[in-house]
């Protein structure tokens, strides 16, 4: 999954990061919303790719 | 004495032993075997309801698109066909058209399947490397248990399939068909199949691994590859085996490369693993069914409305800015998904007025629905009922939670 940017949402009640919005570096630059969930693939790659060093997660506004 | 009988005295004195042959044919009718008289014993292999592990085998449900020009990194992995991952590994190079195929040549009752045309060829794998492309689905391990995977009981599983190949290949024309499975220490087996010019069904046996550990979870348990290209000296290859092992060998060294020509194609359908040595016949299951079990792992909540279709499902103003759409999917997913759309700015909010979105985004999302946030920055009260909709029909909202 090639990742061209990706950032923090939070939850409105909680003010919390709730999800990571991302944008892939493919033919139709596809948005995901991914839940900060272990066994969510996305959120599993994501995790990798910052563990590897390859990937950033901006802050939420 | 007849060839079709046995003399009585002979019998009572157990002198000849009846065969299969002394029994005239539709002799033995239904009314003549007593009830209870057929045990489980002699029915095993022939399968039964949800016999197929395998979703989406005849390649019936394709929520995300028809299809789609592929590559490494593009339209790579789920992409047309549901739960059915289209993969390029080590940047391989080369483009393929994969699209699931409804019309035209198909094996006799069977509506669709699965289609690879190459488009950009590359007739030279890399030695040495992990050069490979292949289709692939993971089945979730808690679906799994009943192979007794890790015991002594551990049940063989047979796969089949109906395959055409066109053109001529490079190295082979052979296609790697393999299981491996995912929790402690993963295993791998694997065989090699030489694909025909016409539709043909090909059937693999594999032995259950009394060795492997299969988790009783909602993650991976056992992944399917068919592998259509890859190095024959490659890092993840070897000779095909009858055994399990804990040697990485994602594919047969045999191995040929559908990718070698534009003018090659692989076509395959009536997928099939199920548990014994015997293949059946393909489990044709509804339409309802098949996609209901896609759902699990892909829900597709773009409406089908042209125009301006709008979202499943009521939507309020939670701040001046954020409005939240509440939606519930048909089934429970495997966990929370992933929400995948087209760019923000082709959804639209309406409160009375049409206020163009900057951002979409979970909010409190489950395996079972939850909120959408879709961010107007403005233009709303607080409260206030909403509608989302996008700015036309090829934008898809999808639910993802695949494995």
């Amino acid at each position: 999954m090639r990742i061209l940017s990706a950032k923090y949402m939070t939850d409105i009640i909680t003010g919390e990061n709730s999800c990571i919005n991302i944008v892939l570096n493919d033919d139709d630059n596809t948005h995901m919303s991914v839940p900060l969930t272990p066994d969510n693939i996305h959120y599993a790659e994501i995790k990798r790719q910052v563990d590897a060093g390859e990937l950033t997660i901006a802050d939420a506004d | 004495m007849a060839s079709n009988s046995k003399n009585l005295a002979e019998l009572l004195n157990s002198d000849v032993t009846l065969t299969a042959t002394d029994i005239a044919n539709d002799a033995v009718t239904t009314a003549k075997i007593a009830d209870g008289a057929i045990t489980p014993a002699k029915t095993a292999g022939l399968g039964g309801v949800s016999k197929n592990l395998l979703i989406n085998g005849g390649f019936t449900i394709a929520q995300r698109a028809e299809a789609r020009t592929s590559s490494d990194g593009n339209n790579e992995g789920y992409a047309t066909v549901d739960r059915w991952s289209f993969r390029w590994n080590n940047a391989i190079p080369g483009v393929a058209t994969v699209s699931q195929e409804t019309s035209g040549d198909r094996p006799a009752g069977f509506g669709s399947f699965f289609k690879v045309n190459m488009a950009t060829a590359n007739n030279s794998m890399r030695s040495g490397t992990s050069d490979w492309v292949y289709l692939y689905q993971p089945i979730e391990a808690q679906n799994l248990q009943k192979l007794e995977y890790g015991t002594s009981g551990a049940k063989k599983l047979t796969l089949s399939f109906y395959a055409k190949r066109v053109g001529t290949w490079g190295q082979s024309q052979n296609i790697s068909v393999g299981l491996q499975t995912s929790d402690g220490t993963p295993e791998f087996i694997n065989a090699s199949v030489t694909t025909q010019t016409t539709w043909t069904r090909h059937t693999v046996t594999f032995d259950g691994s009394q060795t492997a550990t299969i988790n009783n979870d909602n993650g991976a348990g056992l992944n399917l590859y068919i592998s259509l290209a890859g190095s024959q000296t490659g890092t993840y290859t070897g000779a095909a085996s009858t055994s399990w092992s804990t040697t990485r060998q994602d594919f047969d060294n045999q191995i040929g490369n559908l990718l070698s020509n534009t003018a090659n194609e692989f076509h395959i359908t009536g997928l099939q693993l199920e548990i014994g040595d015997v293949a059946t016949d393909f489990e044709h299951r509804s339409v309802a069914e098949e996609l209901a079990l896609c759902q699990r792992y892909c829900c597709d909540l773009t409406p089908t409305a042209t125009g301006s279709p709008y979202i499943t499902g009521s939507g309020a103003a939670a701040t001046s800015g954020i409005a939240v759409a509440h939606v519930a999917f048909p089934q429970q997913m495997r966990t929370t998904p992933s929400i995948v759309t087209a760019a923000a700015s082709n959804y639209r909010v309406y409160n009375g007025s049409t206020l163009t979105c900057s951002n979409v985004a979970a909010n409190g999302l489950s395996p079972v629905g939850g909120g959408i946030n879709f961010t107007t920055g403005s233009g709303m009260s607080v409260g206030q009922a909403v509608g989302v909709y996008t700015n036309g029909t090829g934008h898809r909202t999808l639910m993802v939670a695949e494995l």
